[in-house]
């Protein structure tokens, strides 16, 4: 990779495949911190698989993950999970909140899976913070179950910007919402973003949230090996 | 906190957590545990409390003397002051005179067989509280015929004190020359032993006697109650014949004490059985042999046996370990089909989390810290089953003197 690196994620152009005969090309990637990019595609398109390169989940077969000078995809599985832990935040469709976790526990809660995270007293307040930010500082020792869809969605952004999270990554944020809540929704996340400095990749078919994002990435299926023979 | 408590204290965290959250579920899986963990535990406690309270009381009664035809009868009647269930089997006073010969031995008489309020009167003498090292927690112990001393339980089951008065119970009410209530005057209350003497109502061996129809009492009659058929006559040493219509009392007053008698020669009295302390090993050697002897010589079956309870009481308790056994056997297989559904459910629980589980793993937690997490909270749920199973044996050993009743009491 020849660039300087002066944006936060970067990206060649990345390949990845799997054994069913799925397919992924995706153009190189360049986001300052604080831009925000929505992916589109249709579903099995592989948007959920690029948010999966970018965070180090999944290692593409081609080409290199860089983020903040650090290239993300050649390093091991152990550095990987520390990366994610650490710098990037995971928004899902269907949330994944822990039910039996408050909702301030829910926040904490990647405080709780790796030991490069300290849960103590600043982590608390950022949190408390986070909640603040996201309209649910009263609500903090309520549980998932006793949320609205809306509250839920607030509840994982602010998890995912707790640990200071400088690569935010959410898949289909607003997939099980309301319309009228999708586009606050997808304002908050991208103007969290921007107050954190953080760069924010969204997934989503929605085209109604689009023009949310600063910018866009059409994703196409690529076709199968034998199809691409075939043409 | 030091990085290497942080991931355990995390994992308890969320295993509190998620415990607390499905609580109906997992109550029932720590229920099902602790029952299946207890049940061979507390067994294994009951059992061995039960064998220990059986020999620790034969092992302290050297050899016991009695006619009873079977030996768990004899030593079960002897020791523990159960039913007998030959009655007629007994033997009498000139038995001990076998065992006191050539000053071989000591001999504790023990007349059993009556009740009072369904607790057990044993006859005996004061040599028996000092022999079972039994001391007053009030009173005194009995000095006249009529006069008992209750052991700490019958004391509280029957709720008498010093002072009071306990009738001993009749016989069968169709046998009119069977066993007559008498009062029973209550002269002590003995310390807690941890034994069967706790439940017993010791009375002197004339009082056991009187109340089996031996011995009686009736006031001094006098000329005068010719007239009434009271006396019948007069011997030539100017003592009173007394008739039928002499009332017996149903307890010594100053006056019937006095007169207080039995029909008969006392050797002849009935004697259940008799706890023999021999001077020596080798007193007891030779004892042991000459009873033997004159056993097998006698066919009849009628005299008395001399038996060591020890090797009654071993017997006993190979019996119960054979029950045991068995009983392990059927808990192993039950706490194995509950583990199988306790995992069971367990791994439906995890199947059910699958999500949540997955989402911790994509935001950077490994396999080993979910396991760990997984781990924490069936090692919860596995000690406190283990706790709850250990109090729950704990509890059911305490029970072990009533299982050695049931076994004694047949």
């Amino acid at each position: 990779m020849t660039t300087l690196h002066s944006n936060l994620l970067e990206t060649t152009t990345l390949e990845f495949s799997r054994p069913s005969g799925f397919q992924l090309r995706v153009d190189a990637i360049h986001l300052a911190a604080g831009e925000s990019l929505a992916v589109r595609g249709v579903s099995g398109s592989g948007k959920s698989t690029l948010l999966a390169l970018l965070s180090g989940e999944l290692l593409p077969s081609k080409g290199e993950v860089w983020f903040d000078s650090a290239c993300v995809s050649s390093r091991s599985d152990a550095f990987r999970r520390a990366f994610r832990i650490r710098n990037a935040g995971l928004v899902f469709q269907d949330f994944g909140l822990v039910e039996s976790l408050s909702v301030l526990e829910n926040v904490l809660l990647p405080f709780r899976l790796h030991n490069t995270l300290t849960l103590d007293a600043d982590a608390r307040d950022r949190a408390h913070t986070m909640l603040g930010a996201v309209g649910l500082h009263a609500k903090s020792a309520r549980f998932p179950a006793q949320l609205s869809h809306g509250e839920r969605q607030r509840t994982a952004i602010a998890r995912a910007l707790v640990t200071g999270a400088r690569l935010i990554l959410a898949d289909e944020p607003t997939g099980n919402l309301d319309p009228a809540l999708k586009h606050d929704i997808a304002s908050l996340l991208r103007d969290i973003a921007r107050s954190a400095h953080a760069a924010l990749v969204v997934a989503t078919h929605d085209e109604s949230i689009i023009d949310r994002f600063d910018r866009a990435l059409t994703i196409t299926p690529q076709p199968a090996p034998e199809l691409r023979g075939a043409q | 906190m030091s990085a290497v408590l942080r991931a355990p204290m995390h994992a308890f965290f969320l295993a509190v957590r998620a415990l607390r959250f499905a609580w109906q579920r997992n109550l029932l899986l720590l229920l099902a545990l602790s029952f299946a963990l207890a049940l061979p535990l507390a067994t294994r406690a009951t059992v061995k409390a039960a064998t220990h309270e059986l020999d620790s009381r034969a092992q302290s009664t050297p050899l016991l003397l009695g006619a009873a035809q079977s030996d768990f009868d004899l030593v079960f009647a002897a020791l523990w002051f159960s039913p007998m269930p030959h009655p007629t089997t007994t033997g009498s006073m000139r038995d001990l005179a076998l065992v006191e010969t050539d000053d071989l031995a000591t001999a504790i008489p023990l007349v059993l067989g009556s009740t009072a309020r369904t607790s057990p009167v044993v006859g005996t003498t004061l040599d028996y509280l000092a022999f079972r090292n039994l001391r007053f927690a009030q009173g005194r112990p009995f000095a006249l015929v009529g006069q008992c001393v209750l052991g700490s339980q019958a004391a509280i089951a029957l709720n008498l004190h010093v002072g009071e008065k306990v009738f001993t119970d009749p016989g069968a009410l169709t046998d009119l020359a069977g066993v007559f209530p008498i009062e029973l005057e209550i002269t002590g209350i003995l310390a807690t032993t941890g034994t069967a003497d706790d439940a017993a109502i010791f009375v002197d061996t004339s009082t056991a006697w009187t109340i089996r129809g031996v011995g009686h009492f009736h006031a001094p009659p006098t000329v005068a109650d010719q007239a009434t058929g009271r006396v019948i006559g007069q011997k030539p040493d100017g003592s009173l014949i007394a008739g039928e219509a002499l009332p017996i009392e149903s307890a010594p007053t100053t006056a019937s004490a006095q007169d207080f008698h039995f029909h008969g020669d006392l050797s002849d009295a009935p004697l259940s059985a008799a706890i023999v302390i021999p001077k020596s090993a080798k007193a007891q050697a030779i004892l042991l042999g000459r009873f033997d002897e004159a056993r097998s010589s006698d066919l009849s079956g009628a005299r008395p046996r001399l038996l060591r309870p020890i090797e009654v009481s071993d017997r006993v308790s190979q019996r119960i370990f054979t029950v045991e056994r068995l009983l392990d056997a059927v808990a192993v297989a039950a706490l194995i089909g509950t583990l199988a559904v306790v995992l069971l459910s367990f791994a439906l629980g995890i199947k059910l989390r699958a999500e949540e589980l997955r989402v911790m793993h994509r935001m950077g937690a490994s396999r080993a810290r979910i396991a760990l997490f997984l781990s924490t909270e069936a090692l919860c749920i596995l000690v406190l089953a283990s706790a709850i199973a250990l109090a729950l044996a704990r509890f059911a050993s305490q029970g072990a003197g009533a299982l050695v009743a049931w076994i004694v009491q047949g």
